[in-house]
């Protein structure tokens, strides 16, 4: 274009979404369906600005651009067949384009199914077999992803009935449907998420436009006190709670400008993150812990105050999506303190898909409460207060106060309610919790007791402030991941000489709170050099299949207990062998 | 579709054994054979981070989508290759 020659280096297309709409009201979430939060939105100037990893400007979408389009879009699908409660999988890509057809299957009542995309080198089979698991439980009939990865999916989805894989710019070629857009009642469902259960039995968490508005809203007004001048920062991908709800939909449904980063793009170059929270004045921004590790690393090789950042207006750094580390913390905050940041902006919280998102939140302002507690009580179930500088003291962060509208109760081991201090089981009840897991009656019924939905978390209170300790459940989170040890012991038990029921996959847990992946694994070998090879292959093994790192510790044959059904005692064989009981093969050469 | 599995040039091999010396953690040998998952002990974290590596060091833009192709520094040095070649023509 002539004119942008003359004019600016930056086309004027591309600036990013404003933070404020004058003479505009924020409404934080209070609406029945998603396609009316999105009518609202689209009456303001905000918006959501597409950055690569250089923090160059790729897309600008605003609210008002995002409904026009999905409203055309949405039409097309409908034109193609598309009922209401059809699913459609969208391979969730950080681009305008998941956005549009996200929008588009609400505009017609049709469910999407965000899935992942693949991260990792050489790990074809293992990315295949999860699509596919999604694919197949959703019985999605088509598949929308970025035209690169359709190849893969085309792969993935040989063996299902879906009836059509392509890109967004496939539907601009089909013709609208006549008809009009369907009206979503407030308890239809609005999308299926799998963020948690196995790669082989996947578990699709239900969210109805209710319980989405009903955890957006707590969330922008008590959360993070969204109002005017509030603009948020992410790299999360939109396959995971925290970004596709905390970043997406319920900025959108209060009408929030957000700038993204891919996740990829991150990763590979963390500063560009900050870089946009310092340029655009972004006012919130969450990560896991390791989020706030990369970036500390990468400055660490850095003289000080060399990035000219101003971070002094990010109030709120939340943490959430898998245990805090406040070591880390505290070296981030150190580390961009030079910067403007101020560790008060930090803030924990605590949640879950099931929930739609947010449990509890630690409040603005406050920083990260720390609370020191004995080793051994732990184990006897007891959070017993001590110094930070006791010999077995570990360190955990309060999760802050339960949103409003919410009901948490800790439970111990016979479903009693247990007081302050005493470490049991969170249940969670109240409008966010989800109605199920898509077309699976038993898993449903494993996490839903009389409308209270078990998280599978441990924690205690502090006064009204829950903290969270660690997983009852068996699933280990891995730099944010959930890894099941049922996936990664049945790779185990398919390598040549071993057998099922031959190896535990656990979570171990160090003093300063950084948990290590271990499996131990039973050995009849009695060649040093053979168990160290066994020991390699495994290692490899899991990496190649889960993608993770893992301690491999070998035990002699028949010492991991078992159930009386005969099945592995995970839970057991992690206490027997923290105990001692369960003696390590040596490895050593 | 990179055709993964053609020969790739000598010095694209060499330049990305000498960028991998600071990720080689495992203290395997770099030679076009080794493996990064298994040889190396890569999880997806330190790919991307090493692929922030290699996109600097050949001025390229390293799609997502071949990694899941991409086992071995053979592998990853035919995909450089094309890339650049692309990127020229």
């Amino acid at each position: 274009m002539q004119q942008s020659v003359a004019a600016s280096v930056v086309p004027p297309s591309l600036v990013p979404t404003p933070t404020d709409t004058p003479n505009f009201t924020k409404r934080l979430a209070n609406f029945d369906t998603l396609p009316a939060a999105l009518d609202y939105a689209a009456k303001s100037e905000t918006g959501f600005t597409f950055y690569s990893g250089r923090g160059v400007i790729e897309a600008v979408l605003p609210f008002r651009d995002l409904r026009d389009r999905a409203v055309d879009a949405a039409l097309r699908l409908a034109g193609a067949g598309l009922k209401p409660g059809d699913r459609v999988a969208l391979l969730a890509a950080t681009t305008p384009e998941f956005l549009v057809l996200f929008f588009a299957c609400q505009y017609v009542g049709v469910i999407p199914v965000p899935m992942p995309l693949p991260t990792a080198f050489g790990r074809r089979e293992a990315y295949i077999e999860q699509i596919k698991g999604q694919m197949v439980s959703s019985g999605a009939r088509m598949v929308f992803g970025p035209a690169e990865f359709l190849p893969l999916v085309r792969e993935a989805a040989a063996a299902t009935t879906l009836q059509f894989i392509g890109a967004l710019d496939d539907v601009a070629a089909w013709t609208q449907s006549g008809a009009d857009l369907h009206a979503a009642g407030t308890n239809d469902l609005s999308y299926i998420q799998y963020s948690s259960g196995s790669t082989r039995f996947p578990t699709g968490v239900m969210v109805t436009h209710a319980a989405l508005m009903a955890n957006s809203h707590a969330m922008n007004r008590y959360g993070v006190s969204n109002g005017p001048g509030q603009r948020a920062t992410s790299w999360l991908p939109f396959f995971h709670d925290m970004g596709l709800v905390g970043f997406m939909l319920g900025a959108l449904t209060s009408q929030t400008s957000v700038d993204y980063l891919a996740t990829e793009d991150f990763a590979r170059r963390p500063l560009t993150w900050l870089k946009i929270v310092s340029d655009n004045g972004s006012t919130v921004s969450y990560a896991p812990s390791f989020g706030y590790e990369l970036c500390a690393r990468r400055v660490a090789t850095m003289s000080e105050g060399s990035l000219g950042l101003d971070l002094s207006k990010w109030r709120i750094a939340g943490i959430g999506g898998e245990m805090i580390k406040p070591n880390v913390m505290q070296a981030f905050a150190a580390a961009f303190k030079p910067y403007g940041f101020s560790e008060k902006a930090f803030c924990a919280s605590y949640g879950l898909a099931e929930c739609v998102l947010a449990v509890s939140f630690a409040g603005t302002n406050k920083g990260m409460v720390l609370d020191h507690v004995d080793k051994a009580g732990l184990e006897d179930h007891r959070a017993v207060a001590v110094s930070e500088a006791a010999p077995d003291a570990r360190t955990f962060v309060s999760c802050g106060k339960i949103i409003p509208g919410h009901r948490v109760e800790i439970r111990g081991e016979g479903g009693e309610i247990l007081g302050e201090r005493q470490v049991g089981r969170v249940f969670v009840d109240g409008p966010s919790v989800m109605s199920g897991y898509f077309n699976d009656a038993a898993a449903t019924e494993g996490a839903l007791k009389d409308g209270w939905l078990d998280t599978g978390d441990l924690g205690y209170w502090i006064g009204d402030e829950l903290v969270i300790v660690g997983r009852a459940k068996d699933m280990m989170i891995v730099n944010g991941r959930n890894v099941w040890p049922q996936d990664i012991e049945w790779t185990v038990e398919h390598i040549d000489g071993l057998r099922s029921g031959d190896s535990a996959a656990i979570v171990l847990v160090g003093n300063d709170g950084a948990e290590k992946p271990t499996v131990l694994v039973q050995c009849r070998l009695s060649d040093v050099s053979e168990r160290n090879k066994l020991a390699a292959e495994v290692r490899t093994k899991i990496q190649e299949a889960s993608g993770i790192q893992c301690d491999i510790i070998l035990v002699p044959a028949r010492s991991l207990p078992k159930t009386t059904s005969g099945k592995l005692a995970r839970g057991r064989a992690k206490t027997m062998f923290m105990a001692g009981e369960i003696p390590r093969l040596d490895i050593a050469s | 579709m990179t055709t993964i599995g053609t020969e790739p040039s000598a010095q694209t091999v060499a330049a990305l054994v000498e960028i991998l010396g600071p990720f080689n953690k495992t203290g395997a040998e770099l030679k076009p054979g080794t493996r990064f998952t298994e040889d190396l002990n890569f999880d997806s974290l330190v790919v991307m981070e090493f692929v922030a590596v290699v996109e600097d060091t050949f001025d390229i833009s390293v799609p997502l989508n071949i990694l899941p192709d991409v086992a071995t520094i053979r592998d990853l040095a035919a995909a450089v290759d094309e890339i650049v070649a692309e990127s020229k023509s």
